[in-house]
Order: C-alpha cells, then structure tokens, then sequence
C-alpha cells in the first residue's frame, strides 16, 4: 500500500466516524424508539389569525 | 401576536435534533374574523400574502382551511393556493354543482418510512352567507365526505390525520365514530393550549389562538397495530412537567430585577405571590419525582402500542428569530405600513382629518389633564406610555393600524381611518387609556370622575407574548399617578 493510499484509508476512516457521530447526535435527543415503532414529531399550530409578530 | 419567526426558529432547530418533523397547521391561518371590514382588506391581505410565503418558508405539510381563512373570499384563496409550496386541505369546500371540492381533500406524505395521510375539513358552523352566490361554493357536512375519504385512504395510509376546524364537540363525535383517524388536529377558540385527549384510538388536540404558541407532538408509532397505548400514566407526568415550566417562568418574572425579597421588601402583596410560587415549586417537584419512578417501572411492555409525549411552547419575546423569516415579516408589515401611510395620505383631504386630527368620542386629549395634574403629567411624561407612538415612529410602523391600538390613545374599537386621523395629543399611550374617555371629567372635574385603571385595562396591551414581563401590582405601583 503506497503513502497516499494509506492517508486516503485514514481519511475515510476519519470521516465515517464523524458521520457517525453526527447521526447518533441527532438521534440522542428523543434516543432509540423501542424495536418496531416509527419515531416522528408533529409540529403543529392553528388560529394564527393573520398574526405575523409583535409591534415594538 | 404570532411571532412567526419564534414559531419558525423552533421548527428548525427541532429539526436540527429530531428526523421525521411534520409541521401541520389545521386553519384559521389567515384572518381572525369571517369577513374583513372594507377598510382593512388591502392591509390584511398583504399581511395573508406574507403568512403564505413564511410558511413556504418553514416547509409546512399542510394547512387546513377554516371559515376564517375565506373572509377575502374563495377567488382570493384560491389565488393564493397556487403561491403555496404546501397544499391548502379541505375535503368538504366543494362547488355547488358538482360538489367537487375546490382544494384538495387530502394528501399523503411518507415519513420516518411510514404513509401518512392528512385530510381536511372546514367547519360548517356560522353565518349562511360567508360565500356568495358567484362562489357556487357549499360547505357540505363531515358525515358527507369523511366515509368516503376514509374509504379511499384505506390500506394507503399507516397513519390517518385530520386538520379540522369543526367545534370541539363535533371533533369528539368523529373520533368516537371513526376510530380508523388516529390524530385530530383542530382549530377553533380555544383560549389556551389543549392537551391531547383521547376518544376511542384518536388523539385530538390544539394550541391556543392568534399564534401565540405551538404544538410538539412526539410519537412512538406502531404502524402494524395502530393503537395508542393508554396515555393517562404518562400525560399526567407531562402536564406536571409543563406545569413546572409555567411556574418556573412565572418565578423568573419576579427575579428579572433581582432577589424579590429585596425588590419587593415594601409590597406585602407581591412577596407573599412569589412565596406561594416557590412553595408550589416544591410540590411539584416531588410529585414529578413520584411520577418518574412509576413510569420507569411501567417501561417493559410498551412496544405493542404507540405512545406519545407532547409540549406547548409559547412564542415568548426572548426565544431567537429565525433570520429568513424575520426578513418575510419585516418585508410585509413595511408593506402594510407603506399602504397605510397612503391610506393616511389620501385621508388628509377629508373633512375627518383636519388639521388638528380627530378626538374620538369623549376623549380630550392629554394636554387638557395638564392644566390641572401638573405633577402627575410630569410623571407620565417620564414613562414609556408618553413615547409609545415615538418608539413606532422609530421602527417605520406609525401607519400600521394593526400596531396602533397599543401606542396611541382612544383607537381601539375604532375604524382604521380614525386610527389614522387621531389628533397629535393622542398619539401617545396618554391619560385616557387608563383612565377611560375624560371630556366631561374636563367640563365637570367634580361630578364625572375618571375611571381608575384595572388590570384588564393593562392587558389589552401588555399582553403574555407582548411583555411577559408584565405585573400587575408591580406596574401600577411604579406609574401611580397618586392623589390628584
């Protein structure tokens, strides 16, 4: 294995592992949903009336 | 008020944590009333045109239709459908003749690899004659259209959704009859947050109005079931920790200027309200703890139901904006305030806009107090309440008649062209809007006294989103005229 396919091995090594944790990051928030459910989160509103934000 | 880049700003960093966010809206989006006064259509609609591109802006699923949502009438909306990256829902707005539906009457969506179906309905309850003749439109009853729509999504869909802007009662008696809906999301008056209840296999739910919060509804779905798992257990240890939120958010009010015990060492009242906060802390705190171990123990066996979990979060002034949006309303209340400035203008001819602009009934201005409160004027003239339209002006916003009401005297319940012709004594949060309406309190100082201010008074304005820093005893204490 030459010297630069071996940097190139770190690299990817490297950078699935920042993947990863990026992944489980997002995950550790409402954390593994039990064996066989779906996880999912409605954001819901309603009788917004026009409004748009305060004045001053 | 709204605050849509608050509501904004959350979903994104709720998406920024959770995969699987669906954000719906079940209507009453647009306008407060069912029909909007002549005077105020342009305004309102700009505002309308606004709301849609935010919440293009926010990837929204979709959005129900509510009686509301037609006051600048069906052409308007349906003008506006066609700007939406999200599609308007109802199954039951339907033509006349041939009672197709004018929008769609439901969607289907695939998340958190489920199917999801979304359907709505525009409640029927109201006046006859919100569409007009040349609508060749019908508000059909859900008993009509609902068997169909649920027939045709059968097998389609892992989970069914409603957007509904039905009364209460009426959501109850669908859930109780169709138990295939697993969600109902409802608009309607409701005066604060509803928490999710369930009716045989449907959760119904709604956040309180004029935007003043939203919803986050988590879920644990078993898409082989379809069952909710019995939530009671669970939502009592919800409404406790929401309810510890509240408290600790009226316990930081107190705090905001220092230790209470010492700011407020000279008000009896108000320390003995802040002890009974801390007390009821405690309380809950142990309760919760309580609670916690006994969901802990409940833990094994869930997998077969779905469960759920679910917060309200109001759209206080402290939480960030979302830039993008903010940019929206910012555009569109320049533009509102543009229409108004030339609204103003126009009016400037008029007999009503004289010079010396317009007194509405019985108000004086708060020149006329001065002559006879001399140290009570100063005092006021030292007060945020005597730069309140100042502090509009400052923001480019002094047309906007939406904004006015809270920064001058004498506008609300008045027409928009009274707003905008006041007399410069009025353009203040002067005398008067505490006092009430003062002209024969001026003629005759002794027999017609002014009102004393309540607290009702205050809350006009001061309102949970608009200063949730606001109490009662404490403001009154520090802008008391004393004894006249």
């Amino acid at each position: 294995m030459t010297k630069s396919s071996f940097l190139l091995l770190v690299l990817l090594i490297l950078l699935t592992e920042a993947f990863a944790s990026e992944a489980a990051e997002k995950k550790k928030d409402g954390g593994d949903p039990p064996a066989g459910l779906h996880e999912l989160t409605f954001f819901f509103s309603n009788d917004v009336w026009g409004e748009t934000e305060p004045c001053g | 008020m709204g605050g849509l880049p608050k509501k904004a700003q959350q979903l994104v960093e709720l998406r920024e944590k959770k995969s699987g966010v669906l954000a719906l809206d079940s209507g009453a989006l647009l306008f407060k009333e069912e029909r909007i006064p002549p005077d105020q259509g342009q305004r309102l609609t700009t505002t309308a045109q606004g709301i849609v591109s935010a919440y293009n802006k926010m990837s929204f699923a979709a959005v129900g239709i509510a009686r509301q949502d037609l006051a600048a009438g069906l052409p308007f909306l349906l003008a506006l459908q066609q700007k939406a990256d999200f599609p308007w829902l109802s199954a039951n707005l339907a033509s006349r003749t041939s009672g197709k539906p004018y929008f769609k009457p439901h969607t289907l969506l695939t998340m958190a690899e489920m199917n999801l179906a979304v359907i709505g309905l525009t409640g029927n309850q109201g006046a006859n004659d919100l569409l007009t003749e040349k609508d060749n439109a019908v508000i059909l009853s859900w008993e009509e259209v609902l068997p169909k729509e649920i027939s045709l999504l059968k097998g389609r869909a892992d989970m069914l959704i409603l957007l509904s802007s039905f009364p209460a009662a009426v959501n109850k008696k669908i859930a109780d009859r169709h138990p295939e809906i697993h969600l109902i999301l409802q608009s309607g008056n409701a005066s604060g947050n509803l928490p999710p209840e369930m009716i045989n296999n449907t959760l119904i739910t709604q956040v309180e109005q004029q935007g003043k919060a939203v919803g986050i509804l988590e879920i644990h779905w078993n898409a082989q079931t379809k069952k909710w798992g019995d939530p009671s257990a669970d939502n009592l240890l919800l409404d406790k920790r929401n309810e510890l939120d509240r408290l600790g958010w009226q316990i930081g009010r107190y705090r905001k200027n220092g230790d209470p015990k010492v700011v407020f060492k000279n008000q009896p009242d108000v320390l003995t309200a802040y002890e009974a906060l801390l007390t009821q802390r405690q309380r809950l705190d142990q309760e919760i703890a309580r609670l916690l171990a006994e969901q802990n123990a409940r833990n094994a066996s869930r997998a077969q139901f779905s469960s759920f979990s679910y917060r309200f979060e109001a759209m206080r002034k402290e939480l960030p904006d979302n830039p993008a949006v903010h940019t929206i309303v910012e555009t569109t209340t320049n533009e509102v305030n543009r229409l108004g400035k030339l609204a103003a203008k126009a009016r400037a001819a008029t007999p009503l806009a004289q010079s010396q602009g317009v007194f509405p009934e019985n108000h004086v201005g708060s020149s006329a107090c001065q002559s006879c409160h001399v140290p009570q004027f100063k005092k006021w003239l030292n007060t945020r309440h005597a730069s309140a339209y100042a502090t509009l002006k400052r923001k480019g916003q002094q047309f906007n008649t939406k904004c006015l009401p809270c920064h001058v005297t004498g506008a609300f319940g008045q027409s928009e062209e009274i707003v905008l012709s006041l007399a410069a004594d009025l353009r203040q949060v002067g005398c008067e809007t505490c006092h009430g309406p003062s002209k024969q309190h001026a003629a005759r100082p002794q027999s017609a006294k002014p009102n004393r201010p309540t607290k009702d008074t205050c809350l006009r304005c001061h309102t949970a989103d608009q200063d949730d820093n606001f109490i009662f005893p404490e403001a009154l204490a520090r802008l008391r005229c004393g004894n006249p």
